[in-house]
């Protein structure tokens, strides 16, 4: 599975299926990526989504958006993403604990954004939030190896609250920090130690080496 | 011997319930056993284990298994375990240690955070004001639901400081205003003198303005700095006054300071800035506090979210419910496209925009809530299990609602809107319970209006957000269906917002198609008015209709203004009254041909407003400007107001949280020297020399938001400003010019 966008493609590779890729940021670059992923992964009529929020990112004008990159059946797309908002840690919890698996069992991709914001929720135990978001990963790890799913976590961190991204490195396959630069976004593979600058372009705009990658090479002079 | 409920409070040192009376003779103070409980749900061996363990625990009173509803959508109860304390402070440690031992999953627990005020109140079926018999028992006199009571006469208290200036901490108290009385002399002399004066004239209310925030908390600094023992509450004790801490949390995009509730015992203290003081006053305070079973003092620091969840609570309690403690119930999974359906909120139907004349408002009477009340929308009834073939579904979005039993908030609700069309009636009657009835009606409006957002809100008791997509979706038809029926009796739509309708045409047909509209939907619409002429304001960045941005004058005389300056809490007081000044110019215009005409002498009340500031004419307090702190100092990254006034403002030792307001009028917009480029309102004198070309682009857009339909853009009018500043006025604006 990729994003379908050259530069995010050289620095990510493809998604492979039993795989999770925890992507963690605090910019709002952070939703493009995710709603990238799904865009891509959609543009397989046979391919199946599931959005599980707890950062109130979920938005389904964001996700047209981009949809129409691709150019692809907005309604038949929206149709095969299954999604679901979570507001409080306990919330997220019902959701991972229990009907996830349901919904997960005829999918490919499995996202889950903004699981870290919940859980470092301030009216919450620090022990508790631990327990319970070690539990929530574990299944997370658990359904992504049954079911063969490609899982992306796309997480914030709340700049008050006490870290808890340590947990979902531990189940993850990939780590990676999103920064914003002065121009562009610096993408970092926290664990291999990479790092790529990218600049990403205003959603109904193509770069050449995207259009390039979906249309053909075009000459140039 | 009768009396009414005034304050309770648990004692924790006896596990005791204390309740004040307010009775002929006084106040009168009154100690009652009483057991809270907590219950537990788990597999039975679990909950045998759980009693065991818990059997040796000193805290522990009792512990029994019992048969409970424990959600709204059980028709049977199940078993639960109930856990009774003897120790009071105990209840939460004992109900975390058993929610880790079931690891977070295993047990569900009930009935944890409701207050011991609360859960007496209701246990033993009483209420906060209620008249009560005093005997071995209370024996309730009252009926919650009446809407004529008697009420205590409150004897009443107002401290306030005699000073300009902070309330710092580290400076003594040099002057107050206790009572009738104004104090003093030293430190401790007006400490010492407002102990006894409260002491001696035993007021039920100490009213202050600000008091949480600042002055309290003062007064009890420089008391314990001096020695001197001030104890404002009735039972003597100051420490155990403080309960909780203040905190800053971010709501509806904007981020709110809540200063710590400086409560006091056996006496209420209300602070006058409090929103549901400032929204309803004593008497609608009063009349909340008996159906919320919150005391007037604590529910005067709340929101109405709050007390519409208490209300549910106490209806989920009194039937016979468990509250579950960490709400878990997350929506259900839907696709994308179905998202797209049903995460919408209110029809809008963009203004035109422009001076229009003959337009008559029509309003929906508590729009939402009649949804709520008329179709039975309530978390256990949207989308149950009893009866998924309903006939009764939510257009567009399909979901079925129960048609076998009532809602949890169809039966809050709907007396509540009873209860504010009949003191509404009632205030508009007038007479010599008009103004009380008017509070009273004032305050359910807030309710009513919160209780819709709460169906959606993340820590609602009993919030669902099917339930918020659910009233929006009906909202929109019912405001369509409005729509068609005035179009039906000839009338032009000119704007349309969530409840409202603009309709320009003859206003016999307007009150006709509200009494239709009435008739057909079920939902009261009433007419708000008929505007001689009422504009529809643009949007600055595209020139589309703005909403819920317009002036208009009624046929009475009276103006109604949304969305400028002058609704604007940050607007400086010079800019409020410019505006004011220009709509009473222009409330003199019967036509739009009369207000067009009248548009130039607007623009010469600008040139003398803006002359005197030029002239610095304006005091320096009349241009302050009031905003809310959103960040720590040092998050700030770029240098504006806001930054400059926290970092002024820092120096002078005063620390501002996330949430505060900060005043300030300024002196240099374009140094980046906090200090030259502000002055904070505490810091204001006399010579302060306030920055007259930053305030003559604000008097431009002050203008600009109420003439721009008329062309008249910030540029233009700037233009017109500048051309008028004549020799003269450059010279006495900049010292002593060279002239060639």
């Amino acid at each position: 599975m990729s994003f379908g966008e050259p530069g995010l493609d050289r620095f990510f590779g493809p998604l492979k299926a039993g795989t999770i890729t925890y992507i963690e940021s605090s910019t709002s670059f952070l939703f493009d990526v995710t709603y990238r992923i799904i865009a891509a992964a959609l543009r397989d009529p046979r391919t199946r989504a599931v959005h599980v929020d707890g950062c109130n990112m979920l938005n389904p004008y964001r996700m047209v958006r981009a949809m129409k990159r691709f150019r692809m059946d907005l309604n038949g797309a929206l149709e095969r993403v299954s999604v679901c908002r979570a507001f409080t840690a306990y919330q997220m919890s019902a959701i991972i604990d229990g009907a996830l698996e349901g919904r997960v069992q005829d999918a490919s991709l499995l996202v889950v954004s903004g699981i870290q914001y919940l859980y470092q929720d301030r009216d919450m135990r620090h022990k508790e939030a631990k327990v319970m978001l070690r539990r929530a990963s574990h299944i997370i790890g658990e359904l992504t190896n049954r079911f063969d799913l490609v899982t992306v976590i796309s997480d914030i961190a709340r700049p008050s609250g006490r870290y808890l991204g340590d947990i979902l490195t531990n189940i993850c396959h990939r780590h990676v920090g999103l920064a914003r630069l002065r121009k562009g976004i610096q993408l970092r593979d926290l664990g291999a130690g990479i790092v790529a600058d990218h600049r990403p372009v205003p959603p109904y705009q193509t770069i050449l080496d995207e259009f390039e990658c979906h249309w053909g090479v075009v000459s140039r002079p | 011997m009768e009396g009414w409920i005034f304050d309770i409070y648990p004692d924790y040192r006896q596990n005791v319930m204390v309740t004040w009376l307010l009775t002929e003779r006084g106040a009168v103070r009154r100690e009652e056993d009483f057991t809270p409980c907590i219950y537990a749900s788990g597999s039975i061996p679990e909950l045998k284990k759980i009693r065991d363990e818990l059997g040796c625990n000193h805290a522990v009173k009792h512990l029994e298994i019992i048969e409970k509803l424990t959600d709204l959508r059980d028709h049977d109860p199940r078993k639960v375990l109930e856990i009774g304390f003897s120790s009071y402070r105990s209840l939460g440690s004992v109900a975390r240690q058993i929610d880790a031992r079931g690891r977070h999953r295993d047990y569900t627990l009930y009935n944890v955070d409701p207050s011991l005020p609360f859960r007496y109140l209701i246990e033993k079926g009483l209420f906060p004001n209620a008249l009560v018999k005093i005997g071995d028992e209370l024996k309730l006199m009252d009926d919650i639901w009446s809407q004529e009571y008697p009420v205590p006469d409150f004897r009443t208290f107002v401290i306030k400081k005699n000073f300009r200036g902070l309330c710092n901490t580290e400076k003594p108290v040099v002057g107050l205003i206790a009572g009738d009385e104004k104090l003093s002399g030293s430190d401790s002399e007006i400490l010492g003198n407002l102990d006894a004066l409260v002491k001696e004239s035993d007021p039920d209310i100490i009213f202050t303005d600000g008091g949480d925030y600042s002055l309290m908390p003062y007064l009890h600094a420089r008391a314990l700095r001096a020695g001197v023992p001030l104890s404002l509450g009735r039972d003597g004790k100051v420490k155990e006054d403080l309960v909780t801490r203040e905190r800053s949390y971010f709501t509806y995009g904007r981020i709110v300071y809540k200063p710590a509730p400086f409560c006091l015992k056996g006496r209420a203290h209300i602070d006058r800035q409090s929103f549901f003081y400032r929204e309803s006053e004593l008497s609608g305070l009063v009349d909340l506090s008996r159906l919320s079973g919150i005391a007037a003092q604590q529910l005067s620091r709340l929101s109405p979210g709050t007390a519409i969840s208490a209300m549910q609570m106490r209806q989920a309690m009194a039937d016979g419910y468990l509250i579950m403690w960490k709400k878990n119930q997350p929506e259900s999974f839907k696709t994308a496209r179905d998202l797209l359906r049903s995460d919408r909120g209110g029809f809008i139907f963009d203004p035109k925009v422009g001076i229009f004349e003959t337009v008559t408002e029509l309003d929906f009477t508590s729009l939402y809530p009649f949804i709520i009340s008329n179709y039975n929308i309530s978390p256990e009834t949207m989308l149950c299990d009893c009866c998924p073939d309903s006939s009764q579904r939510v257009p567009v979005l399909g979901y079925h609602i129960c048609s076998r039993r009532d809602g949890l908030l169809k039966r809050v609700i709907t007396p509540l809107i009873h209860r504010r069309v009949h003191f509404k009636r009632k205030a508009r009657a007038g007479g010599s319970d008009a103004a009380r009835a008017g509070s009273i009606a004032n305050i359910f409006k807030w309710l009513l209006v919160t209780c819709f957002g709460y169906t959606g809100y993340k820590n609602a008791r009993f919030g669902k957000i099917e339930c918020h997509e659910a009233i929006t979706a009906y909202g929109r038809e019912i405001l369509l269906d409005a729509m068609e029926i005035a179009q039906d009796h000839g009338l032009e739509i000119l704007h349309g917002i969530v409840d409202s309708l603009w309709l320009k045409g003859d206003p016999a047909r307007a009150v006709e198609a509200a009494e239709e509209i009435g008739s057909r939907i079920g939902i009261p619409m009433e007419v708000e008015g008929t505007y001689k002429w009422i504009v529809f304001l643009p949007n600055k960045s595209n020139g589309t209709g703005a909403l819920n941005k317009y002036y208009g004058m009624f046929e009475n005389g009276d103006f109604k203004v949304r969305g400028v300056y002058l609704r604007r809490r940050d607007t400086p007081k010079f800019f409020c009254d410019f505006q004011e000044k220009i709509l009473e110019l222009m409330g003199r215009a019967d036509t739009k041909e009369r207000v067009m005409e009248i548009i130039p002498k607007c623009l010469e009340l600008a040139k003398e407003a803006d002359c005197m500031l030029q002239h610095r004419e304006v005091e320096a307090l009349d241009l302050v400007i009031c905003k809310v702190v959103s960040k720590e100092l040092s998050d700030y990254s770029t240098m504006n107001d806001q930054r400059c006034c926290l970092s002024v403002l820092k120096g002078e030792g005063i620390r501002v949280v996330p949430g505060q307001k900060i005043k300030f009028v300024i002196t240099d917009s374009t140094s980046r020297d906090p200090k030259k480029r502000l002055v904070p309102e505490e810091f204001i004198r006399s010579d302060t020399r306030y920055d007259p070309n930053i305030y003559r682009v604000f008097l431009a857009r002050t203008l600009e938001s109420l003439l721009l339909p008329f062309g008249w853009t910030e540029k233009r009018i700037m233009r017109k400003l500048e051309a008028g500043t004549t020799l003269l006025d450059f010279i006495s604006q900049n010292g002593q010019a060279r002239v060639s």
